[in-house]
């Protein structure tokens, strides 16, 4: 009884949209697009969207299952174009809508709250980093957000004019498409990772595909500066700006959509194996734990040993994967035929042996302090010499307000190098029993 | 951080123990004199020009000063003491090259007198 109930409340809604407006019933655009019949999702909601729009999602976000309306909004009872289009809005995953799109309730509530949360919205650690050592704050862990900036509420500052202008590209509040060239396909909220082109060519179908099979690009497309992570993993070394001629007398054949020249050199060997960023990387270390954590390395805990600790660390994570915890460490480990415990691939389900470290080699008395990555992590890239020049007389597009104003910034730097990582010391915290010998990396 | 150029060949004993720009030193080479190391920088910093007398590839000078700051609290280059250590194992491995060696199966740490003729040569004060 209760859809019935539902759709006949929807029928009068549509019929009395349609009389309360008269002007645009009568309009020609709306004589000549009038729909002949009214079109319901499957569970019998009336989604009006649907007699012109033939966008195809994903299954789960199937046209006929959701419809329109649930994701982009806009009034899905009228049948004029004009009222039906409303209110609507492109990306539901823009973090200023999300909460009534993707985080409404029935959807993705949790997650959308989480994310919020995440370094990737906030960007704690960028901003209170620079903060820190420009002298404008004594609080390293300052909660200092990009949100907070986006509303005007810190004093504005030399170095979050910096921030605003250089670094305010890559985080999930920056709406997609609206800034210039490369940079207009990041950002987007949900969408800024959970986007993919899609299959689909027909022009009338073609809707983006919403996947959970984060595509190693959308994770790539921010994570390519500072630590240069995106680039290093898949064997990519930026080499100097003027592009060094490193090929027959001539600058490199390859260049980023920045306009940066790299080379190939050894990639990592998950990468080598087929395995991408996803795979090792979790839900809770990717959109968050719910916590405002301050700096990256708070938020992410898987650790080589998660996968190379051996069979009983690999028992451990399978029970607690099975034991329908709401976010395990790992949810893609498989027994295989053989009764081994290994790691599927979430995009192309190969099989993944995971071989546990050397006691011998990575245990011995004198080298214990060492991380993983100190020995086994042979490049690194290093940019000596980062500098920055400042121009108050000229004007830039500050990334999150999107205006130009005075204050103009470009980065520098004296040299790159990518060989002979440099050691160093981490002192003991709440996630480690010693000292760690780990990596430097100037830049 | 994690680097993400993660290799199954790992680098060199030689890579750390005899590498100063793995030290945080910068490029350049040590050598043994008057029973300790010394470290010859390969780059020199034209302090007029540049406005500072710091080489660019130093992390920490002979000391164990660090000459620059990091973004992690609780993260530092190698202290005079730590470097000592780990250079004085530098020229053992021209010969004794990995732990494989029944020297470095049976490395003391420093704390026993290092028996090598080679060694003392290498460290004697004139």
């Amino acid at each position: 009884m209760k859809p019935l109930f539902i759709q006949t409340i929807s029928i009068i809604l549509l019929i009395a949209s349609s009389w309360t407006a008269p002007k645009h019933a009568l309009s020609k655009s709306y004589a000549l697009s009038k729909p002949n019949k009214v079109t319901k999702t499957l569970s019998g909601q009336i989604d009006m969207c649907l007699s012109c729009h033939f966008e195809t999602p994903d299954k789960a976000h199937g046209r006929k299952v959701l419809g329109c309306f649930v994701c982009h909004l806009g009034n899905p009872l009228s049948g004029d174009p004009d009222i039906a289009h409303q209110g609507v809005v492109l990306n539901p995953g823009d973090l200023r809508v999300v909460n009534r799109t993707c985080g409404q309730e029935g959807c993705h509530v949790e997650q959308v709250k989480q994310v919020k949360n995440t370094l990737m919205a906030t960007n704690r650690g960028i901003i209170s980093t620079l903060r820190f050592y420009w002298g404008e704050t004594k609080d390293h862990n300052e909660p200092v957000t990009v949100e907070m900036l986006l509303k005007n509420r810190v004093a504005q500052s030399l170095a979050l004019d910096y921030f605003r202008k250089l670094c305010g590209t890559c985080h999930l509040w920056l709406p997609k498409n609206t800034l210039p060239g490369f940079l207009s396909e990041k950002g987007g909220g949900c969408t800024a990772c959970h986007y993919s082109k899609g299959p689909i060519k027909d022009r009338r179908k073609k809707h983006p595909l919403i996947t959970k099979k984060i595509p190693m690009k959308n994770c790539v497309r921010c994570h390519n500066r500072s630590g240069r992570i995106g680039l290093s993993y898949q064997g990519l070394y930026e080499s100097e700006g003027y592009g060094t001629p490193f090929e027959d007398g001539d600058l490199s054949s390859l260049q980023l959509e920045d306009g940066r020249f790299v080379q190939e050199i050894h990639p990592d060997i998950h990468f080598k194996k087929g395995l991408i960023c996803i795979d090792c990387h979790n839900q809770k270390e990717i959109m968050g734990d719910g916590k405002q954590h301050a700096h990256l390395y708070e938020q992410v805990e898987i650790r080589c040993v998660t996968c190379h600790g051996g069979k009983d660390e690999l028992v451990k994570l399978l029970n607690e994967q099975n034991s329908n915890k709401r976010f395990p460490t790992l949810n893609n480990l498989v027994k295989a035929t053989s009764g081994q415990i290994v790691l599927k691939g979430k995009t192309d389900e190969k099989l993944h042996e995971l071989r546990p470290f050397s006691e011998k080699a990575c245990r011995n008395e004198q080298h214990k302090s060492l991380s993983c990555q100190a020995c086994h992590s042979p490049w690194v890239p290093q940019c000596y010499g980062c500098h920055v020049r400042y121009d108050r007389g000229k004007t830039q597009l500050d990334k999150l307000s999107l205006n130009e104003s005075f204050g103009h910034w470009q980065e520098f730097r004296s040299y790159m190098r990518y060989e002979s990582p440099v050691l160093g010391v981490l002192k003991k915290d709440t996630k480690s029993i010693n000292d760690k010998v780990v990596i430097l990396v100037p830049g | 951080m994690d680097p993400h150029t993660t290799s199954k060949q790992t680098r060199d004993c030689k890579d750390c123990h005899a590498n100063p720009k793995s030290l945080g030193l910068g490029y350049g080479n040590i050598a043994f004199d008057n029973g300790g190391w010394i470290f010859q920088p390969a780059t020199s910093v034209n302090s007029k020009a540049f406005g500072s007398n710091k080489r660019l590839d130093a992390f920490v000078n002979t000391e164990g000063h660090p000459l620059v700051h990091t973004g992690r609290k609780g993260l530092r280059p190698f202290n005079k003491e730590e470097l000592n250590r780990i250079i004085s194992v530098g020229p053992c491995l021209v010969c004794h090259r990995d732990m494989e060696d029944p020297v470095m199966k049976n490395w003391q740490g420093g704390k026993s007198p290092l028996p090598c003729k080679y060694f003392r040569s290498l460290t004697r004060t004139p």
